[in-house]
């Protein structure tokens, strides 16, 4: 994204990624994470949706998550062909430690000397933390989880299932499903969180009402025609000496489904308006989760806005 | 330990086109073995909350 692209404060006037947005400036396709961003306040989502721009500190934890999924996508697909457990342990470790190595630079990324310099958890998002992360989880889910991944019709294991559905003639919904499994006998959906929170019935609460569960619980039925019971949170506590694992599952009634498409129809109108009242903030969210990372952009005097988002932020990683 | 530790660390600032199967094997030990460490502490038992869904809490 260049400056000229866009005025920050008014109308899109530049380049909006055409796979997602309507000529109009309207976004037509939804993740959970844009429409979590516009419910939670429309100068948020212009900010980080439309113009995708982030902070760094938030680009690593998506980095770190990212290279978490694909070591578990890695996993299943390749024993799913017949390697054993090692042989996938190795080859996967192997793959992330050069998919963290600057290969332009000759140095490690996701060092601890960058990442103590940014706010919150990032410190502990480290390359070491990473593949003891991934080691860990193998060691404690790979051939022992009492959560059997699905097998697909073509033999595949049900991991990293990609879709996209229509929720009205304007709206289109779409996400990843990170796993679909077996667990007592039911379906589910298994979503992998990283976090450097301690993790304790409080921390999985916050699914019961939240938007990507709710997408992942009608994504099963809509486009895999195929209801779960539940999605399980598949939760690691990333620290400084040890990864914990914990599970929780939360639910969706068909109601609570119906009521959460309307929500979201609802909030995705909303933002279309957004623009032509200069994508309101809403305040009341600034200083939630730990506060919004463009508190300080907002903060500051309209006309030194784009000044400041252009030298403290970077393009975001697609998520 | 101490030496493992160095080897280890040692291979982390090592570009990894030019590790063995070996090194990747070396690395994956380490953190099995630190691993068995966290579980004989005691606190790194995983768990698994019982599945239970909001109906099923009503009784339904």
């Amino acid at each position: 994204m260049t400056r000229a692209d866009y005025i920050v404060h008014g109308t899109v006037t530049g380049r909006l990624d055409p796979q997602k947005f309507l000529s109009d400036g309207r976004q037509f396709l939804w993740s959970a994470h844009s429409l979590d961003l516009a419910e939670t306040c429309h100068r948020r989502y212009y900010y980080e949706s439309v113009l995708n721009v982030a902070t760094p500190d938030q680009n690593v934890h998506a980095f770190f998550g990212i290279s978490v999924h694909k070591a578990v996508e890695t996993y299943y697909a390749m024993r799913a062909s017949g390697k054993s457990h090692d042989d996938t342990l190795r080859h996967i470790v192997h793959m992330t430690l050069e998919d963290t190595w600057d290969h332009a630079k000759g140095v490690p990324m996701l060092d601890y000397d960058t990442l103590k310099q940014l706010p919150g958890s990032a410190h502990l998002k480290t390359r070491e933390n990473l593949i003891r992360t991934i080691i860990w989880y193998f060691s404690e889910y790979g051939d022992n989880d009492p959560c059997k991944t699905a097998i697909l019709s073509n033999g595949q294991y049900a991991v990293e299932l990609p879709f996209q559905f229509q929720l009205d003639d304007e709206i289109m919904l779409r996400g990843r499903l990170d796993r679909v499994v077996e667990f007592a006998n039911d379906p589910y959906v298994d979503d992998s969180k990283t976090t450097g929170a301690s993790i304790s019935s409080f921390y999985f609460k916050r699914y019961d009402t939240d938007t990507e569960m709710s997408l992942y619980s009608l994504a099963s039925s809509v486009v895999f025609k195929s209801p779960v019971k539940g999605v399980l949170i598949t939760a690691m506590q990333i620290a400084v000496g040890f990864t914990r694992f914990e599970r929780s599952a939360t639910y969706r009634t068909e109601a609570q489904l119906q009521e959460w498409i309307e929500d979201a129809k609802y909030h995705i109108r909303m933002a279309w308006e957004a623009p032509k009242h200069n994508w309101p903030m809403r305040l009341s969210s600034c200083q939630k989760y730990g506060g919004c990372p463009f508190t300080g952009v907002c903060a500051r005097d309209p006309r030194v806005r784009e000044e400041y988002l252009a030298t403290g932020f970077t393009k975001g990683v697609e998520q | 330990m101490d030496n493992d530790i160095d080897t280890i660390a040692a291979l982390f600032a090592r570009d990894p086109r030019t590790h063995t199967e070996a090194d990747t094997n070396k690395m994956i030990e380490y953190y099995q073995e630190r691993r068995r460490a966290f579980k004989l502490s005691g606190k790194g038992d995983a768990r698994i909350e019982k599945p239970k869904s909001s109906l099923e809490d009503l009784g339904l």
